[in-house]
């Protein structure tokens, strides 16, 4: 019982500390961003609003262009990150669970394909999607966007898939279950909390990437949110709070993929997931 | 488990191919606008603060498409995001008709041979509206051809807060730099957190950049070359300029504790806090305090720079349209550029954005909005421009010596450590720079 | 994976093995071509034009020439260059062990049976959520001597007496910069290690928690074995990013002061794009290759080897 009570204040302990490392920048953000300049721009910061402006966030309802925004990385993210979760699974099966020729080259090989920084490569991705003719539009990113996340996706979920004991597959085959079977009927759910995981991120990492989009797209009407967000880092004095609010407002829909997704991170069903 | 999952991924499938749809029709619609049987001319345009100056600027564009019964895009970029799209446009030949340019980046590009010669345009232009002011043309001139035409100008000024310079006995600003440095001693009070002298090295600073030559330039020193050959930086004249920023610095100590980490927002940040008493900046802030703190705008005083043994110089920043060589529209973009410099469109433009962006014109510069207390400033400095690359011409190895940031990482050095002296740091600009243009 | 070798090894019998890798190949081809096809018809142009393009003198706008090693020995002489590769090497390292560690705290705490669990997961994973290019704008406040958070903070608690110029000498540059980038990374690595830990059968936990094994005991020998592979292979994915993180240091520092932040990333950004010499820019990133390659060799040899 002591030892119980030990734990659990170690715990929260640890909790607090985390969550305030995590949610201080955070809330400076949102409080910042509906204080007025004058309250900004002082000698001692303020840990409080003096007084509650939502000037900032009228600009950003008002502004048409930032829904749009919104609504492209929307599309982007989202079916960039299914596509590369989907391709991603069968590879990642194939190579922690098959054995065959050249794995270990092609496995490697695929995290080298990662190595190359952005800064190098927008320039020849950006002439491909030009000779394609997709130039200045999201469908421009949809191409260039599973560069980022097939890599990171395939290597975690490689883990992910190695971690489930090779036996439970072994009986499920005894028992009379095809290759594809198992893989869809066992590894696959056994190994959802990963794969729900590696979603979440493979969704952010585009959600949040700066310089393909930049380069990429120009039209307003196609412009991600990273783009909506920059346009308003203009000249040297900013307009701190509608970016400030901005941001805030743009984490939302991840933090809704983050909770739609959460559920199958959450262990449990992988007990039921054997039988 | 797993008719959930598929029902899941169905789920989301279904979501975005409606959503797929939904985006394919817009940007149907979009780009259904554009007549595929009229010409289109792109048009990049660096964004300016002023959203007013935007609008006007998509307005102006729109009726050109109108006149000319051609499309017109146009697409706002942050200066700082030009150079990757410009890389990307240039070597996979998707370039705009018309961009817009610094004058560093129109050598540059002059370089690499890959803009028009404007020359015809320039004298059109200036037949039609009157004279441009010739320091611009100068700054856009290589081998007596212009390959820009200057849109707007900025310059640096000083602004330095009323109240504070009165409770320390000044009714002036400083004229000199050295009358600068003794106001500044004179305001800085550690105990308050206030310091006179608000100058900022952070790498990046492009402030610091412009303001070191200001000075260095003042005292007749150089960081570029007479005649565009011999290296002409270690000079008496270089190194008693040196010798008085980090005087202010180190001896002194008037600046704010964080200062060699500012970026260009930093001396805003700090004057609009009330922690420094003077700084030097472009107009940006001038216009912004106007419209967001009227009473500091009231306390503000803004002045020329201040002069050296040589007089003032004031470190000009034109910006200009050009045209890329690899349009297919050549003729409608000069008449596109013709049209966007129209006085009468023109003087309303510029005047939208006062005190940022200064008029080409001559005749404009005469005009009652410029000879505002507050805005005089800016204009009286144009007839004191120098441009990379003094004494010598504007050339494109000076626009990367800028560009590279030598000064700002030789004074960072210089001001962290006390054993740097400045003939330490004269030296190795004066060598860093000799390499630079032996290449 | 030790303890589950140990496991599982009796249960594989040999004719299944084999009978695997048999029916395994032409299966595993098919399943993994859709990525193979994908990255080679992506990435195999981009990749070999970019190392191509790093042995000539290529400058944006003008034809290149081939020049052969001369942008590398170029960058070998250059002191600027050595500077920021012992930069990379002390960002990189140091913000991969403490994301790595941190991360591994975050996991084992959510893992617990607290309350509110999920509220928690969401309030730690947002740092991750904020777009790189916002949240370090209100990092620059934090840390600014104006109206900065931290400075009065530590001045109100009386660690220091006059506000600290976080971002102006170059050994605290370092310092923030590496905290922001903590920050941001700390997410990634907590929520990849607890779905490793939620992936991992209960049931053994639990078998092991009725042995009586002490809570230290227990994450040496149950828990940290059991995410191993993925701890590694996430820190593995962290430090290739965090090697190319660029838009916190640019933002931040510019790789000043004195180039005490200066990086290969922000060094290959500054010569490539404001002088156009993109030649010589990717040099600076292709020499980043073969410690990284030898580093992924290495890891792929001991994860896949694993159960070979």
């Amino acid at each position: 019982m002591k030892n119980t009570l030990g734990k659990q204040i170690t715990v929260y302990a640890t909790l607090a500390l985390l969550l305030l490392f995590a949610l201080f920048p955070l809330y400076w953000m949102v409080i910042t961003s509906f204080k007025s300049n004058g309250e900004i721009y002082s000698m001692t910061p303020t840990f409080w609003p003096k007084e509650f402006l939502g000037t900032a966030y009228d600009r950003l309802i008002n502004e048409k262009g930032f829904m749009t925004n919104i609504k492209n990385s929307l599309l982007v993210s989202l079916i960039v990150s299914v596509f590369s979760i989907v391709v991603s699974m069968l590879a990642a099966y194939a190579i922690s669970k098959l054995k065959f020729r050249g794995r270990s080259f092609i496995s490697k090989s695929i995290l080298y394909a990662y190595l190359m920084p952005r800064a190098v490569l927008f320039i020849p991705l950006y002439m491909l999607v030009t000779a394609i003719g997709i130039n200045n539009s999201i469908y421009g990113l949809m191409l260039i966007y599973p560069t980022i996340t097939i890599p990171y996706a395939t290597w975690m979920l490689i883990s992910y898939f190695k971690s489930i004991p090779d036996e439970i597959e072994e009986a499920a085959m005894i028992d009379g279950c095809s290759r594809i079977s198992t893989m869809t009927k066992i590894i696959f759910p056994l190994s959802a909390p990963g794969i729900a995981a590696t979603f979440i991120f493979s969704f952010t990492l585009c959600w949040s990437e700066y310089l393909y989009a930049l380069v990429v797209v120009t039209k307003g009407a196609d412009k991600t949110i990273t783009l909506g967000l920059s346009d308003m880092i203009v000249g040297d004095v900013f307009a701190w709070g509608p970016l400030m609010g901005g941001s805030i407002v743009a984490s939302i829909p991840v933090i809704i993929m983050y909770l739609f997704t959460s559920k199958y991170m959450v262990s449990g069903m992988t007990v039921g997931g054997v039988k | 488990m797993k008719k959930s999952t598929i029902r899941w991924i169905t789920a989301v499938l279904a979501l975005i191919l409606t959503a797929g749809c939904g985006a394919g029709g817009t940007g149907g619609s979009g780009s259904g606008n554009a007549d595929p049987g009229k010409e289109t001319l792109t048009f990049w345009m660096k964004k300016q603060m002023f959203e007013e100056q935007n609008q006007m600027i998509q307005e102006r564009a729109q009726q050109f498409g109108e006149e000319h019964n051609v499309n017109v895009n146009v697409e706002f970029i942050a200066y700082e995001d030009f150079y990757p799209k410009w890389s990307a446009a240039i070597e996979s030949g998707t370039t705009p008709d018309v961009s817009f340019f610094g004058y560093q980046e129109v050598g540059q590009f002059y370089a690499k041979d890959v803009l028009e010669d404007v020359t015809d345009l320039v004298g059109k232009v200036e037949k039609a509206n009157g004279e441009i002011q010739d320091s611009l043309k100068a700054s856009v001139t290589f081998e007596d051809k212009l390959y820009g035409v200057p849109l707007w100008t900025e310059s640096t000024a000083l602004y330095y807060r009323k109240d504070m310079l009165q409770a320390a006995g000044f009714s002036e600003p400083p004229a000199t730099w050295e009358e600068f440095r003794e106001m500044a001693k004179a305001l800085t009070d550690p105990s308050k957190g206030i310091y006179g002298a608000g100058l900022g090295y952070g790498k990046g600073n492009s402030d610091a950049e412009w303001l070191t030559r200001a000075i260095i330039w003042s005292h007749g020193g150089s960081l570029d070359t007479e005649d565009g050959k011999i290296v002409v930086v270690n000079t008496p004249e270089t190194l008693q300029a040196v010798q008085l920023i980090r005087d202010i610095f180190i001896e002194d100590k008037v600046t704010p504790p964080s200062s060699i980490g500012w970026d260009d927002s930093g001396n805003n940040k700090s004057y609009l806090s009330g922690q420094s008493a003077m700084i030097f900046n472009v107009g940006s802030l001038a216009a912004t305090i106007k419209n967001d703190n009227p009473e500091l705008y009231e306390n503000t005083g803004i002045a020329m720079l201040p002069a050296g043994p040589k007089g003032a110089v004031v470190p000009g920043i034109s910006n200009n349209l050009g045209i890329f060589k690899a349009s297919k529209n050549k003729d409608l973009a000069k008449s596109f550029i013709e049209y966007m410099t129209d006085k009468s469109w023109y003087g309303t433009w510029v005047e939208n954005g006062a005190p940022l962006t200064g008029p080409i014109y001559k005749e404009l510069a005469a005009e009652a909005v410029w000879q505002e207390e507050k805005n005089k400033g800016f204009v009286d400095s144009i007839a004191h421009f120098a441009f990379l690359g003094y004494p010598g011409v504007y050339n494109p190895k000076a626009g990367e010596i800028y560009n590279l940031r030598y000064v700002n990482d030789v004074f960072q050095k210089m001001l962290l450590d006390s054993g740097f002296t400045a003939q330490q740091a004269v030296e190795e600009l004066q060598a860093k720079i000799e390499a630079l243009y032996a290449k | 994976m030790k303890s589950l070798e140990v496991q599982t090894t009796p249960g594989t019998l040999p004719a299944s093995g084999r009978e695997r890798s048999k029916s395994g190949s032409w299966l595993a081809y098919l399943l993994m071509s859709p990525v193979l096809i994908y990255l080679l018809a992506v990435m195999a142009i981009p990749f070999g034009w970019a190392v191509y393009l790093s042995l000539t003198n290529k400058v944006v706008g003008v034809p290149e020439t081939f020049v052969g090693l001369r942008n590398y020995a170029e960058l070998l002489a250059d002191s600027v260059f050595w500077k920021a590769v012992w930069n990379t090497l002390v960002f990189t390292l140091v913000a991969v062990i403490l994301k790595a560690v941190f991360g591994m705290i975050m996991a084992l705490v959510l893992n617990e049976n607290i309350v509110a669990r999920n509220f928690f997961r969401v309030m730690l994973f947002l740092p991750w959520t904020i777009p790189t290019i916002v949240s370090v704008f209100t990092w620059q406040w934090i840390y600014s001597d104006v109206g900065g958070v931290l400075n009065a903070l530590l001045l109100k608690t009386g660690l220091i007496d006059s506000p600290v110029g976080w971002l102006a000498t170059p050994d605290l540059a370092m310092f923030s910069v590496i905290l922001v980038n903590v920050w941001r990374g700390i997410p990634f690595m907590g929520i990849a290690i607890l779905a490793g830990l939620q992936t991992v059968s209960k049931e053994m936990y639990e078998a092991a928690m009725l042995d009586g094994a002490g809570a230290i005991k227990r994450f040496f020998y149950m828990t940290l074995p059991s995410v191993k592979e993925v701890t590694i292979l996430s820190s593995v994915i962290t430090t290739i990013w965090t090697l190319n993180d660029f838009e916190i240091i640019w933002l931040l520092t510019r790789g000043g002061p004195d180039n005490g932040t200066q990086v290969l990333s922000t060094l290959s950004y500054t010569v490539g794009f404001l002088n156009m010499s993109l030649g010589k820019a990717i040099a600076i990133s292709v020499i980043t290759l073969p410690p990284l390659i030898m580093l992924i060799n290495y890891v792929t040899k001991r994860s896949l080897a694993s159960d070979k």
